[in-house]
C-alpha cells in the first residue's frame, strides 16, 4: 500500500464517517409522538362464542328416514352462530358501530372485535349496547358506565362470554 | 495507472452495493450471534438484559449491539439505493428479470428482519411496534381473533412469546440469506464481498459511530400505558407512522401497489432487440474459454455434435444478455488462419467478428498513415467526436466483445500506431466483468492473450464511462504526440 493510497484509504473512511453520522441519528431521531399527552386510549374488545342463531327443533319420521340409520338423531341443531351488532357511545356520541358476523365457514367461530379510540380525559359516560341477531327476534345487552378517567392511561371496555367488563389495566376495575 | 483506476473502481461505494449489502449481512450476523448469547428470552427479562449488555460489558456488548443497529440501517440503505441503481440502468430486463425478480422479497424479508429485531428489545419502540404491527394485520382478512388481543394489557403478554420473537429473528434472516444466494445464482463470479480497503473503512466508520452514538434502549415497555412521544428507527420502521396517518388499510395498499409495480416493470419497460451469442460448431474448438469468461452463466460445455471425443460450447439463451464477452474469447476469431479469416466459433447474432474486424479494416484504409484506433462499448462515453483523419472508432456492446488477436493483426497487418481501450468507469461494468477481462488479456493474465510485445506497448486504456468525453480527446492527443516524438 503506498501513500497514495493510504491517504486515499483515509478520505474514503472520513466520507463514510460523515455519510454514517446521520445514518446513526435516523435509526433514533427524530421523535416520533404516538399520543398526545392529555388524552385516554379507550380499548373496546369484544370477543364472544355468539348465541345460536336458531333453536334446536325435532325431525319428523320423514325426515329421518332419509338419513342414514346412524345419522338418525330426534333433534337438529343448526351450528350457525347469530351475528351481532356493537355499538358505543360516549357523551352521546356515536363513536364506533359495527356488525359482526361468526367467522369461519359455517358461521359458527367466535365473533371478535378490537378498537382503540382517544378519549380527552376527564369525566366520561360510556355506553356499550350489544345486539345478537337471531332467527326472528333480537338480543340486546346494554351497559353503561360513568367513568373518570386519568391522561396517559389505558381503559378497556370489554364484552366476551363472562358479560362486561370495564377496566384500567394495571389498577382495580372502575 | 491502471492500479489507482481500479482501486478508484473498487472504492467506489455505489459501484459495490450489492456486496456492501453482503458484507452489512456478515456484521449483523457475527454481533447477532453475539447478543443472542447473552439475551433473556422472557417478559422480564428481555429488556433488563439488552440494558446489561449495553452498560455491563466494558464496551464490547454495547460496540456490538450498536454494530448490529447500524450495519441492519447501513444494509437497508445500501439495498435501497442498489435497487435505485439497477432500476436507473435498466439492469432487470432480459435475462437480467430473474435477479431482479428474486430480489424483490428480499426487500420484506430485510424489513421484517430490521423490525423484528427492535421487538426484541421489549422497550418503548417495540410497544409502538407490536401495537401497530397488530394493527395492519388485524386489518388483513385472514385472521380470525385480532392480533391486538394479545396487547391489550400487560398481563396477556407471556414469557413463551418472546421465544416466538426469536425464533422469527432468526428465522426470517436465514430465510433472507437464502433468498440472497439465490439471487446471484445467475451471476458467476458474483461480488459479494467488498475489496478490503472498503470493508475496512466501512467498519472503521460503524466503529466511529458505535463510539459517538452508541445504540441504547427506551424505557421498558408497557401496555398498561399509552404510548407518547418515542424514538424511531425512520430507515426501517419509515412506514410505521403512515398507519397513524392514513390508516393500515391504505398502507397495505401502498405497499403491495409498490411490490406490484416492482414485479411487473421487467415485463412492461419495453427492452431493445434481444442479441444473443450463438455458436457455430464448424469454428468451435471446445476450448472453454468462453465458458470460464461469461459473467452470467449462460455457457455450458457440451459433446460436440459432430466430432467425437471433442467438446462445444451450447449458449442457454434464457440466461445469455448479449454481451460479446464470450466472442472476445474465442480463440478461433484470429484473422492470421490461412483459410476462414476471424471466422470464430461464437458470435453475437447480430454482428459476427467476421464483421466488426472487416468494418474496422474498411475504417481504418480511409485513415493516413500514423493511425489511431479507440474502441469503447455502447454503455461508456461518445466515440464520434474522436473520429478524424487518422483516428478510427469502433463501439462494441461490451469492451470485453473484442478479441486481442485483433489487435496483435490490425497492429501488424494494417499498420495501426496506437490503440486506446475505454468504456464502462473501472468498477462499474455494464456487464459485470468486462473491464477485468480485458485487462486479464492484455496482461498475459488470461486467455486469449495479446500476443506480441511490440503491439502491447501501442495499446493504452482508460475507464472513463459515461460523460468521459473530454478525458478520451486529451488521451488521444497524447497518444498522437507520444507517436510523433517517436518518429
Amino acid at each position: 500500500m503506498n501513500v497514495d493510497i493510504k491517504v486515499r484509504w483515509m478520505l474514503l473512511t472520513g466520507l463514510l464517517m460523515l455519510m454514517a453520522l446521520p445514518l446513526g441519528f435516523l435509526t433514533d431521531l427524530p421523535t416520533y409522538t404516538v399520543n398526545n399527552a392529555d388524552t385516554t386510549a379507550l380499548k373496546l374488545v369484544v370477543r364472544h362464542s355468539g348465541l345460536t342463531l336458531g333453536e334446536c327443533r325435532v325431525l319428523d319420521q320423514e325426515e329421518l328416514n332419509q338419513l342414514a340409520p346412524n345419522m338418525r338423531r330426534p333433534t337438529i341443531c343448526p351450528r350457525a352462530k347469530a351475528p351481532l351488532a356493537v355499538s358505543l357511545k360516549v357523551d352521546d356520541a356515536l363513536l364506533i358501530h359495527e356488525n359482526l358476523t361468526p367467522s369461519g365457514i359455517h358461521d359458527d367461530g367466535v365473533l371478535a372485535l378490537f378498537r382503540k379510540l382517544e378519549l380527552v380525559a376527564g369525566d366520561r359516560e360510556v355506553h356499550l349496547s350489544v345486539t345478537h341477531s337471531l332467527v326472528g327476534k333480537k338480543k340486546t345487552e346494554e351497559f353503561e358506565r360513568n367513568i373518570s378517567v386519568d391522561s396517559n392511561s389505558i381503559v378497556i371496555v370489554e364484552y366476551s362470554d363472562d358479560g362486561f367488563r370495564f377496566y384500567q389495566p394495571g389498577v382495580e376495575t372502575l | 495507472m491502471r492500479q489507482e483506476a481500479r482501486i478508484r473502481g473498487q472504492w467506489n461505494v455505489m459501484y459495490n452495493l450489492g456486496a456492501l449489502s453482503f458484507y452489512f449481512f456478515w456484521i449483523v450476523a457475527v454481533t447477532g450471534v453475539y447478543l443472542f448469547i447473552f439475551f433473556e428470552t422472557s417478559i422480564n427479562g428481555a429488556w433488563q438484559s439488552v440494558v446489561s449488555i449495553t452498560e455491563d460489558q466494558f464496551l464490547v456488548g454495547s460496540l456490538m449491539r450498536s454494530l448490529h443497529r447500524y450495519a441492519t440501517a447501513g444494509m437497508v440503505v445500501t439495498v435501497t439505493l442498489h435497487l435505485i441503481r439497477e432500476l436507473y440502468l435498466g439492469r432487470f430486463l432480459a435475462a437480467r428479470s430473474f435477479s431482479w425478480l428474486s430480489g424483490i422479497p428480499l426487500l420484506w424479508l430485510m424489513f421484517a428482519s430490521s423490525i423484528g429485531g427492535y421487538w426484541l428489545i421489549w422497550d418503548d419502540r417495540a410497544q409502538y411496534i407490536a401495537l401497530t404491527t397488530a394493527a395492519l394485520f388485524d386489518t388483513l382478512p385472514i385472521v380470525v381473533e385480532p392480533m391486538a388481543f394479545g396487547f391489550i394489557e400487560g398481563a396477556r403478554v407471556s414469557d413463551r412469546f418472546f421465544t416466538l420473537l426469536i425464533f422469527l429473528h432468526v428465522g426470517i434472516p436465514l430465510s433472507l440469506l437464502l433468498g440472497m444466494l439465490i439471487h446471484i445464482q445467475r451471476l458467476s463470479d458474483s461480488n459479494t464481498f467488498p475489496e478490503r480497503g472498503l470493508a475496512a473503512a466501512v467498519l472503521v466508520a460503524l466503529l466511529v459511530l458505535s463510539l459517538v452514538h452508541p445504540a441504547t434502549s427506551g424505557v421498558p415497555a408497557d401496555l398498561n400505558k399509552p404510548l407518547q412521544t418515542i424514538n424511531i428507527d425512520w430507515i426501517s420502521m419509515n412506514t410505521f407512522p403512515l398507519v397513524n396517518l392514513i390508516g393500515p388499510g391504505m398502507v397495505w395498499l401502498l405497499l403491495f401497489s409498490l411490490t406490484g409495480l416492482l414485479i411487473l416493470l421487467p415485463f412492461i419497460v419495453p427492452s431493445k432487440r434481444r442479441v444473443v451469442a450463438t455458436v457455430d460448431p464448424n469454428f468451435c474448438n471446445g476450448c472453454g474459454w468462453c465458458f470460464i469468461d461469461c459473467p452470467y452463466d449462460a455457457i455450458d460445455m457440451m459433446p460436440h455434435e459432430s466430432r467425437s471425443n471433442h467438446m462445444q460450447s451450447v449458449v442457454d439463451t434464457d440466461k445469455c444478455v448479449g454481451c460479446g464477452i464470450c466472442a472476445g474469447a474465442c480463440p478461433t476469431a484470429t484473422p492470421f488462419k490461412s483459410v476462414n479469416k476471424a471466422f470464430s466459433g461464437i458470435n453475437l447474432v447480430d454482428e459476427k467478428n467476421a464483421e466488426i474486424l472487416a468494418r474496422v479494416q474498411a475504417s481504418l484504409h480511409e485513415k493516413s498513415s500514423g493511425k489511431v484506433l479507440v474502441v469503447g462499448c455502447q454503455h461508456g462515453a461518445d466515440l464520434k467526436h474522436l473520429e478524424s483523419e487518422i483516428v478510427a472508432t469502433l463501439k462494441l456492446e461490451c469492451i470485453g466483445q473484442l478479441p486481442p488477436s485483433y489487435l496483435d493483426f490490425l497492429c501488424r497487418r494494417e499498420g495501426l500506431e496506437a490503440v486506446l481501450l475505454s468504456g464502462c468507469a473501472s468498477g462499474n461494468c455494464f456487464h459485470r466483468h468486462g473491464i477485468e477481462i480485458q485487462e486479464g488479456r492484455l496482461a498475459h493474465e488470461r486467455e486469449p492473450h495479446l500476443r506480441y510485445e511490440d503491439v502491447a506497448v501501442r495499446v493504452s486504456t482508460l475507464w472513463t464511462g459515461k460523460g468521459g468525453e473530454k478525458l478520451l480527446s486529451e488521451e488521444v492527443v497524447k497518444s498522437i504526440e507520444a507517436m510523433n516524438n517517436e518518429r
